[in-house]
């Protein structure tokens, strides 16, 4: 998939299963690119994409019947208020009239917009527009929802709330796919990851297997003096692969991968007159997870 | 104890036909054009001036039957209906009030991702946004016309309402005509700037200008009577009741006249509703 001369997507294979999945990705990965694929607003020159078996740029009516999309920018119509804008985007999608006002009213219920939903949407905070159009991609109810960057330039509150959205939107066994820069945010409310780069697939797989580490990655901290701990790290580097060190004032601590017996490492640091101050099994962040996906990507 | 969200709940209903789909966007269009004062006013003087006064007239007028001359031809104290320069000064004003925010809205709000997330195609957008300003034209240009004929017909003396019916649907035609012509030349302009007031001002002015441009030069050259759109439409009219063309009035040069009127303005609006497209 290009555009113009810039590779977007190039040879991503990968398959979603439903649930709340985390596309991530820096600038220009071509997270957005997928989404448009994936809705049909942009055809791959060559490859394969379905929807619950359908193709999205042939089977068009069905697909996006069945899709909801929060874009990343602004695209509320500013001179209506939020219920007519709603109601009219859910009577586009298919909606009777009476049916469209009334599915119109519990979405922004359920988004939290309150008697605001009468006023102009021109008038609205930045927040406000976010729910607002989290509330038109969700008014038709549709089965596979993509939501572009959803908490963009809200404040923390609201950015809590709208992760709680999607969450309580993901209980009902649709498919979200979020699309982010927020790494912390995916981790809290993703089942599933993609991380992307230049049209790549770097990692995907179940938020629990990716942040799963190596039960044979450990953290130890220890403490001594300088030269001591100067020693023991010199002694752990020949042993060992030593992924991160961070030495703050008479304390160090080593992300390491060990395959010896535990006790070794306690002798050791013994040996060099230092205090285990911690031991334990290295929990991955998914920060930890995207950078180190990167680092092999590229 | 915070309060509970309100849990998302699922929409069990029926999926509407895809052409109610289109209406709606064509509804919208009307609903929001007569909550304009300014439209809504224009609307209620035009009925007031065009139709009423001299549809008052023709019903007041002695007739045995609804005649084309009694719409198109000259009528007393020198009024005419359709071809009044009147009639063709308020299809402007009104198809550059309607068609000003039909597409900048959308470029200012950004707003074709959502149209383009549904199923919703550049050709249906432009139908649905077309169908609601035909509607509202329809509404000044078609109706009153047919309620006027109604009128003339249920008040004629003689018993030929065969032949008032075949003017009726001429004038039927006629209405739908001038409901549409001057719509394209509007969208095209709404679907090149962001600014409501550029895409208004500019439509109007520039079908005044042409009007002033051909006026002032058909004095050299019959030809230039066709650069002016009030013209192309009373000759439209003219046609449409099967009165033909003046004898100086090229037909080549009158189809080529219509044709740049409606068709490369359709073109370009379409192009940039496409491209508004591929930049979703």
């Amino acid at each position: 998939m290009k555009y113009h001369r810039v590779v977007a997507l190039d040879s991503l294979s990968v398959s979603l299963p439903s649930g709340i999945i985390g596309l991530l990705g820096p600038n220009g990965a071509g997270k957005s690119t997928l989404i448009k694929v994936l809705m049909g607003l942009k055809q791959p020159e060559k490859g394969r994409v379905t929807l619950d078996g359908m193709i999205p740029w042939k089977h068009t009516l069905y697909v996006r019947d069945g899709v909801g999309y929060m874009p990343e920018h602004d695209c509320l119509i500013e001179e209506m208020n939020a219920v007519s804008f709603v109601s009219y985007f859910g009577k586009i999608s298919g909606m009777e009239e009476e049916d469209a006002i009334w599915r119109a009213h519990e979405v922004l219920d359920f988004v939290d917009v309150g008697e605001e939903r009468y006023r102009k949407i021109g008038s609205y905070s930045k927040g406000m527009k976010q729910r607002v159009k989290l509330a038109q991609s969700i008014v038709h109810d549709p089965s596979i929802l993509m939501l572009d960057e959803p908490t963009e330039g809200m404040d923390p509150d609201g950015k809590e709330e709208m992760l709680n959205l999607i969450s309580l939107i993901g209980d009902t066994g649709k498919t979200i796919i979020v699309s982010s820069h927020q790494l912390h945010e995916i981790e809290k409310t993703a089942d599933h990851v993609v991380i992307i780069d230049k049209g790549r697939a770097l990692k995907t797989g179940p938020m629990q297997e990716i942040l799963k580490g190596d039960e044979k990655t450990l953290v130890i901290k220890v403490r001594g003096d300088q030269k001591d701990i100067k020693n023991f790290k010199a002694q752990i580097k020949s042993r060992c692969e030593v992924h991160r060190s961070d030495l703050r004032g008479d304390e160090l601590e080593i992300l390491l991968k060990w395959d010896k017996d535990s006790k070794e490492l306690f002798k050791l640091a013994l040996e060099n007159d230092l205090y285990v101050r911690s031991y334990k099994p290295h929990i991955r962040s998914l920060e930890d997870v995207f950078f180190m996906a990167f680092r092999r990507g590229n | 104890m915070p309060l509970m969200p309100i849990e998302y709940k699922d929409w069990s209903g029926m999926r509407t036909k895809y052409l109610n789909r289109l209406a709606s966007m064509a509804y919208r269009v009307l609903e929001s054009s007569f909550s304009s004062k300014g439209i809504l006013s224009l609307f209620i003087v035009g009925i007031v001036l065009v139709h009423a006064f001299p549809g008052v007239v023709l019903v007041m007028t002695p007739h045995s039957k609804l005649t084309k001359w009694m719409l198109v031809g000259e009528g007393l104290f020198g009024w005419t209906y359709l071809t009044s320069g009147l009639f063709s000064i308020f299809i402007f004003l009104l198809t550059a009030g309607v068609t000003s925010n039909l597409i900048s809205q959308d470029l200012r709000n950004r707003s074709f991702v959502v149209y383009f997330s549904r199923p919703i195609g550049v050709t249906e957008y432009l139908i649905g946004k077309f169908g609601g300003a035909f509607l509202v034209m329809g509404a000044f240009c078609l109706l009153p016309t047919i309620v006027v004929c109604v009128m003339i017909i249920a008040t004629q003396t003689g018993n030929m309402y065969l032949e008032s019916m075949r003017i009726l649907l001429l004038t039927g035609v006629a209405g739908t005509f001038a409901s549409m012509v001057f719509l394209p030349f509007g969208v095209m302009l709404s679907s090149l700037t962001k600014r409501k007031a550029y895409a208004g001002i500019g439509s109007f002015m520039t079908l005044f200008s042409l009007t002033m441009i051909g006026e002032f030069f058909s004095g050299f050259s019959p030809h230039w009577k066709l650069v002016n759109p009030m013209n192309i439409l009373h000759y439209s009219f003219e046609v449409i009741y099967g009165l033909g063309l003046p004898l100086d009035i090229d037909a080549r040069l009158y189809v080529l006249s219509l044709f740049l009127l409606t068709v490369p303005p359709v073109i370009v609006t379409g192009w940039r509703v496409k491209s508004e497209e591929e930049r979703v």
